[in-house]
């Protein structure tokens, strides 16, 4: 048995890995050459000290969407922000922005010949930030009958919450027109890694008008609350990443960390950051609530966070 | 409940059991990925992208082991991690941040603390100059104490080849830790 041998069976003899017939052999060869002895050693008393080092202890909490696990699954179809930025673009990235193209040239066709957008896929990309109708032809501006039509498929009731307190300084957007009204849009992060997981938070609230007991005071004015519809841009080119809805992550999930006790579960969503984005990037968030929805004139709400890729 | 039972009742649409199935295994992914990448952020960010993927990948997952995929998505996003990012060397003052549960054992005297403190720094970083098929088969192994079958899952390779890379994981990591202080028996007997 060479020295080389020996070598090789370092891991299957600390393992009690091999036959009882190598077995015999290994040790019997270890007994006689010094040096496979030493290594053999060292060998040992590295997977030791392997074994000594500590184990360590997540030191954040988990967020993981609210809706059951099998709702994703029956999704998959929409648009999502994972098919998007891990399936197709990491893995075929030419075709995905050839097949991108194409959809948009034939979609722009379609528009342009009154054939319309078909109705449904849009709602998965509503949104898009101010310029986006300016830069992507093929998605209407904000403000646009086919964009609110869009965005308000996206707009569902949800229970409300406040930010999370680790979220970074919410933008609140209020309107006379609408009082009590307050759209609130906040970030786990406002700098960003590619491929980084990020956290939105998105809320509108609305006051709830109802008859009051004659006399009744004191009672805090109720409120209902709704997801705006929400979208993410890279850069200047307002490319609409997507929405996902009914995606929600929930913070402070199987946590060692308190719970923050005022985190609501739909209110927030996840997105993962594109791959290959250049430091310095710009991602815009857009949360929107089209004019109309609350009532007929009622104005349009959009409040917007910009985050960096570091 | 076991794993298989948690996922099962995940798979219909159970969140609970979901989230029995995080905090089982969060904080042996979390060493996994710190292992690994050598940092804590980006060990945290591994963990939960680890998640989101199965939590999404539930209806999926069929007779397969759920530990095992969880390591295996956690070793691919962790080398996603180490591809987009200029590694630096582990900062010790992470240590010290509550970041890490790396506690001396009250039972060593100062001296022997410091001795096993600089061990557990100089395996540290000899872990992160192996070769990533290497450390990652030498981690689960002898970091995370999985079997050679869920290893065989985990990295997605026969278990030949999971006994062939450990072994040479281990003779590198051997190799590296010669002429280092806090193994000085090694730098003796084998130069």
């Amino acid at each position: 048995m060479t020295r080389r041998h020996v070598d090789d069976l370092f891991t299957a003899a600390h393992d009690d890995d091999l036959s009882p017939i190598d077995d015999a052999r290994f040790h019997a060869h270890i007994r006689n050459c010094k040096d496979c002895s030493a290594a053999f050693a060292e060998f040992t008393a590295t997977v030791e000290a392997l074994h000594e080092l500590p184990k360590a202890r997540l030191p954040r909490p988990i967020h993981l969407p609210s809706t059951p696990p099998v709702a994703e699954g029956s999704r998959r179809p929409r648009i999502s922000l994972d098919w998007l930025n891990a399936g197709l673009l990491r893995r075929f990235p030419a075709t995905a922005i050839a097949g991108a193209a194409a959809a948009v040239v034939i979609i722009v066709a379609l528009v342009h010949n009154g054939g319309g957008v078909p109705g449904g896929t849009a709602s998965t990309v509503a949104g898009g930030d101010r310029s986006a109708g300016q830069m992507a032809p093929a998605i209407a501006p904000p403000g646009s009958k086919a964009q609110d039509a869009a965005c308000s498929q996206s707009i569902l009731p949800i229970t409300g919450s406040s930010p999370p307190a680790s979220f970074s300084a919410p933008q609140v957007i209020t309107s006379p027109s609408l009082p009590g009204a307050q759209l609130v849009l906040a970030a786990s992060a406002l700098s960003v890694k590619p491929g980084q997981t990020v956290t939105l938070y998105a809320q509108l609230s609305l006051p709830v008008t109802s008859l009051g007991a004659p006399g009744s005071t004191g009672a805090a004015p109720a409120t209902r609350a709704v997801r705006p519809c929400v979208s993410v841009g890279v850069g200047t080119s307002s490319q609409v990443i997507g929405t996902r809805s009914g995606t929600f992550a929930e913070p402070g999930f199987g946590s060692p960390a308190p719970v923050h006790p005022s985190s609501g579960a739909a209110t927030l969503l996840g997105f993962s950051v594109p791959s290959g984005l250049a430091p310095g990037t710009e991602l815009h968030v857009v949360a929107s609530i089209p004019a109309g929805f609350e009532a007929p004139g009622s104005p349009a709400l959009t409040a917007t966070l910009t985050l960096t890729t570091s | 409940m076991d794993d298989e039972a948690l996922l099962e009742r995940a798979r219909h649409g159970d969140r609970d059991a979901f989230a029995a199935i995080v905090t089982r295994h969060q904080d042996e992914l979390y060493t996994m990925a710190l292992r690994i990448t050598g940092t804590p952020a980006d060990a945290a960010d591994v963990v939960q992208e680890t998640f989101l993927r199965a939590y999404v990948r539930i209806p999926m997952l069929r007779g397969q082991t759920i530990r095992a995929w969880l390591f295996r998505v956690a070793i691919n996003c962790s080398h996603d991690v180490q591809r987009r990012t200029v590694r630096r060397p582990a900062d010790p003052l992470e240590d010290d941040q509550g970041n890490i549960v790396e506690l001396p054992d009250p039972a060593l005297g100062p001296e022997a603390t410091a001795l096993s403190r600089e061990r557990m720094t100089a395996v540290r970083d000899a872990l992160l100059t192996l070769h990533p098929d290497f450390r990652a088969a030498v981690i689960l192994r002898d970091v995370n104490d999985l079997s050679y079958e869920e290893m065989s899952a985990a990295l997605r390779v026969p278990i030949g080849t999971v006994k062939s890379r450990l072994n040479r994981g281990r003779s590198t990591l051997a190799k590296a830790l010669r002429g280092t202080a806090a193994f000085p028996g090694f730098a003796e007997e084998n130069v």
